[in-house]
Order: structure tokens, then C-alpha cells, then sequence
């Protein structure tokens, strides 16, 4: 295959590239698109809740952390600070959600949006004052030189990336489609009030979306901190590129946002290689993306819209 | 005499400063099919929605089997939320039917017994529906958004039905729909309550429809109970029949 005269095991590369990037833009956009699903507002503080538990799981990991004891002991310790990080993000949702955006529920729409960016700014601040500036490098857990396959190299972080992407995804699908917490969810997404009136507990759905969205943010953090670092302001731009990869899926579509995140990673390791666009304008392409989709196709590209029969 | 199974004191609400509810008092006996007529805006639905804590109450309380699910007060027992109210055993079809479009009927009727646990229980009863309503289990799983106006009721109802409750309250079922439906959608209340011993509180512009098939009737307008009497004597009054039934 020569597309764009580019040969076959690079283009192998750059998709696998794409796709990785790709699956975390997905894993942060699903906690957009949930939350927007449920009360119709995009919580902005969604890539400093990301931020919070990868720092969570990265003192977790290395408080434990001990070359002596061996590799499966690291790979052990760093699944333990996976959970971690998805449990102190979990938990910081559920309270920002209380503390911040309950109280304004009946407030016009604008309030919880300004109360979201206030909760983003003060964390990122507190986390700049405990823990410093300085980005932290997390280690990896395993040997990551890169493995030759068809041509192309790829690491064995990225495969780790795709599987666990993947895992967290088919993961929500199903309890989202099959369990009866997953549709009390869809319920209460599709009408409030109803779905109270079936008994749902429409409070703690709202808390159980939070929690849920948040702590597959946190295995997104995670991750971003293996190939790049932990520090305070590491939320911000990977939450608008999800942000956005939630809007191209159609905002409050679950099925969306995984596919737009994949999109938004495939377009941006290809409009580089393709469009010859530099790394360094790079985040360009993302934020075209949105102004295309928000011009042509504002409820996104899954959504389709179901009147409502009188 | 017969156990109120319902019963309102007094109950105002309030939408900043309009009183959409000016101090209804209501009961409904067990087994009875009670049903409330009066025109758009008379404050129909926000009585239903108070009942079942969709609204609060500015003043007042509502009973059910006897004890407090909606009170003005601050205690907070008496003062349940909706989904503890459900939980008590009422249900509510609500205006516009409020099936979830994007969720197959299956999946509706499901969410009508979220509460059951028992999972071999909510296949028996979901079997039930469809004995009711043989349409349903035709499209079982079509998503609820694709049926028609009166499938949707049908769905709304049955769903209503899913969690066995001891009262139903029903708003505007025949809102929409065409006549031949309406009459179908009656027929199916007027079986619902015979068959199914479920006390039936109906709301309903269509005065004729809802008196026909009721015991009892009340008269609201703006936000009072103007008249309060057996639905057969309804139906002769010369007021009902000017105001509601165009005679």
C-alpha cells in the first residue's frame, strides 16, 4: 500500500500513533460526554480531576516503590496506584459535583459552567502549591524499548495503552447497555424527572456518573504520565482535546466520544504526516476540528436527532 | 366506609409569585377511579407532580395508606422524595407519556420495576404487560422514540404498571391522540382498575371521557376545587356540561 507516498510500516506507525493518542482522548472525553448526558453542562474541571488522581497514584507508586524487589512487584505496585488514582479521582468528582454544581442546579446554565472553571483553576493552583510546579517524571513499570513489529516500532506502553483503552471502554459499554445501574443511567440521561419517577434515585446516579466519568480519567492521566509527566496545569490541554473529541462524537453520545477521540488522535498524527502541518502547531488541528464540526455538524457526527412524538 | 387511600389537606404551591395550587383539598378512596377535569393551566398536572414530590408544597399535606409522603413542614419524614414515594407504591404515567425514546420498550418496562430485584418476578410481570398489551411484546424491541402517539401511552402505562403499584395517577392520557385511540386508551384504564385492583386518580382535559369511566369527579379551575361529586352526577350538572362538555 503507498498512501500519500508513504510506505506501508510507517503508515502501520503512525496509525498505531494515532490510535493510542486516540484511546486516551476517548477515555478522558467519556466523563464529558456522561456528565453532559446527565445535567447538560460540561464540566470544565474534568481535566483537573484527571490531574489530581494521577498525582494520587504517582506519590502511591513511589511510596512503594523498590527496584530491589523485582518486576512483578513494580507492575503490581503500579496496578495498585492505577486504582488509586481512579479511586481519588472518583471521589474528588462526587464532591466537586456536591460541592460545587449541586447547589446550582436550578441556576441558569452559566452558573455551574463559571463554578467548573473556578474548581479547575483552585485545584490546579493547590496542586501547584503541595506539590510544586516541577513535573514529575513517572517511571515505567516494565522495560519500554520499543519492539519491531512489521516495520514499525511500537512500545509496549503503547500496547498497553490500547489494551487498557480498550478494556475501560467495552468495560462501560456493557454496563451502561446491560446492568440495571448502567440503565437507570441512560434513563436518567434520556429524562429526569421519569426516571425519578421509576424510583431511580436520580441523585445518586448523578454521583455514580461523576465517579464513573472521573476515574476512567484518572487511567487516561496515568498513562499521559508514563509517556510525558505529571505536573499541575497536565489536565488542561488533554481535557479541551477531549473536550472537543466529545463534541466531533456529538456531546452526550458515550459511543461517540470513544469514537471521536479516536478520530481526534488519527487526525492529529496524520494531518503532521500528511498535511505536513509542524509538531509545534500540532494543537491546531484539533482545535480546527471543533470549528469545522461546530459549523457543520453542531450535534456531532453519531448523534441523530429523535423527535419527539406528539 | 371505604380507606382514603389519597388524601390532600390544604396543599398550595407555588411558582415564585404565582399560586398554581390555592388550597386543594381531595381524597380518593381505595378501589375507586377518581378523575380531576378542568381546563389548560387550571393546575392539573402540578397536583399530580406534588403528590409524587415533583413540586414542593408551600403549604399543606398529602397522605398516602395513611401516612405523610408530602408535607410543607420541615420535618423530614413526612416529607418523602420521589423516588421513596414510588418505593410506597404509587405510580405516575406523566404528561406526554415520558417513555425513554431512546431505549428499547423492553427496556422501558424494565425501568418501570427498577426497584424489584427479584429478576424471575420482573420477567412474570413484564410477561403480564404483554398479555395486556400484545403490541408491546410485537415491539418489544423497537425503541420507544419509533412508536406511535398511542403506543406510547399504551407503553407509559404498562410501564406505570411494572412495579405493582397499589395507586396510579394518570395525566392527560388522551392528550394527542385520535379519538378511536382514546377510547381504546379508556377502555384499557377502566379494565386496568378492574382487573388489577389498583386505585386510579386520573387528570384529564377530556371531561366527557374521564367522567364516564370514573366514580367520582373533581372541578378544578385555577387553582381550586370549584365542584366535587359523583362522576354520573358530573355529567348532568348544567355548569359541568356548559364548561367541559360543550352542550
Amino acid at each position: 500500500m503507498n498512501l500519500f507516498n508513504i510506505p506501508s510500516n510507517e503508515l502501520l506507525q503512525h496509525l498505531i500513533n494515532g490510535l493510542t493518542l486516540g484511546a486516551i482522548y476517548s477515555l478522558i472525553a467519556l466523563g464529558y460526554t456522561m456528565v453532559y448526558g446527565i445535567l447538560k453542562f460540561i464540566n470544565f474541571a474534568h481535566g483537573e480531576i484527571l490531574m489530581a488522581g494521577t498525582y494520587a497514584g504517582y506519590y502511591f507508586y513511589y511510596f512503594l516503590y523498590d527496584p530491589s524487589k523485582g518486576a512483578a512487584y513494580t507492575i503490581g505496585i503500579f496496578i495498585a496506584a492505577l486504582v488509586i488514582a481512579m479511586i481519588a479521582s472518583a471521589i474528588l468528582g462526587v464532591v466537586i459535583e456536591k460541592v460545587a454544581y449541586k447547589p446550582l442546579r436550578k441556576a441558569p446554565r452559566l452558573a455551574p459552567l463559571l463554578s467548573a472553571i473556578g474548581v479547575s483553576i483552585i485545584l490546579a493552583n493547590l496542586a501547584a502549591l503541595f506539590f510544586g510546579t516541577k513535573s514529575k517524571k513517572f517511571e515505567y513499570p516494565f522495560n519500554n524499548s520499543s519492539m519491531d513489529i512489521g516495520g514499525s516500532s511500537i512500545t509496549p506502553n503503547q500496547l498497553m495503552i490500547l489494551a487498557v483503552g480498550l478494556i475501560m471502554m467495552a468495560g462501560l459499554k456493557l454496563f451502561v447497555d446491560r446492568t440495571r445501574l448502567g440503565k437507570a443511567m441512560r434513563a436518567t440521561s434520556q429524562n429526569q424527572p421519569v426516571a425519578a419517577l421509576m424510583g431511580i434515585n436520580v441523585n445518586l446516579i448523578i454521583s455514580l456518573t461523576f465517579a464513573i466519568g472521573s476515574a476512567l480519567a484518572a487511567v487516561a492521566g496515568v498513562l499521559i504520565a508514563l509517556e510525558y509527566k505529571v505536573y499541575p496545569t497536565m489536565g488542561t490541554m488533554a481535557g479541551l482535546k477531549a473536550f472537543i473529541a466529545a463534541v466531533v462524537g456529538g456531546i452526550g453520545n458515550i459511543s461517540g466520544a470513544m469514537l471521536g477521540g479516536i478520530i481526534l488522535g488519527l487526525l492529529e498524527t496524520f494531518g503532521v504526516v500528511i498535511l505536513g502541518i509542524p509538531q509545534g502547531l500540532k494543537d491546531t488541528i484539533a482545535f480546527s476540528v471543533l470549528i469545522l464540526i461546530l459549523l457543520l455538524r453542531p450535534s456531532g457526527i453519531l448523534m441523530k436527532n429523535i423527535r419527539e412524538k406528539v | 366506609m371505604t380507606n382514603k387511600i389519597l388524601e390532600l389537606k390544604d396543599v398550595r404551591v407555588n411558582y415564585g409569585n404565582i399560586q398554581a395550587l390555592k388550597g386543594v383539598n381531595l381524597n380518593v378512596a381505595e378501589g375507586e377511579i377518581v378523575s380531576l377535569i378542568g381546563a389548560n393551566g387550571a393546575g392539573k398536572s402540578t397536583l399530580l407532580k406534588s403528590i409524587v414530590g415533583l413540586e414542593s408544597l408551600t403549604n399543606g399535606n398529602i397522605t398516602f395508606n395513611g401516612s405523610s409522603i408530602r408535607d410543607a413542614g420541615k420535618n423530614r419524614k413526612l416529607n418523602l422524595p420521589t423516588d421513596k414515594i414510588i418505593a410506597s407504591g404509587i405510580s405516575l404515567v406523566p404528561e406526554g407519556r415520558g417513555v425513554f425514546p431512546e431505549m428499547t420498550v423492553l427496556e422501558n418496562l424494565e425501568m418501570g420495576a427498577y426497584l424489584l430485584r427479584d429478576k424471575a418476578e420482573k420477567k412474570r410481570r413484564i410477561e403480564e404487560k404483554y398479555e395486556m398489551f400484545g403490541i408491546l411484546r410485537d415491539r418489544r424491541k423497537q425503541l420507544a422514540g419509533s412508536l406511535s402517539g398511542g403506543e406510547q401511552q399504551m407503553l407509559a402505562i404498562a410501564r406505570a404498571l411494572m412495579s405493582s403499584p397499589k395507586l396510579l395517577l394518570l395525566d392527560e392520557p388522551a392528550l394527542g391522540l385520535a379519538p378511536l385511540i382514546i377510547q381504546n386508551i379508556f377502555a384499557t384504564i377502566s379494565k386496568i382498575s378492574r382487573e388489577e385492583k389498583v386505585t386510579i386518580f386520573l387528570v384529564e382535559q377530556n371531561a366527557k371521557m374521564a367522567l364516564s369511566i370514573s366514580d367520582k369527579g373533581y372541578v378544578m379551575e385555577t387553582g381550586n376545587i370549584i365542584l366535587e361529586d359523583l362522576s354520573s352526577n358530573l355529567l348532568e350538572n348544567p355548569k359541568v356540561k356548559a364548561a367541559y362538555l360543550g352542550e
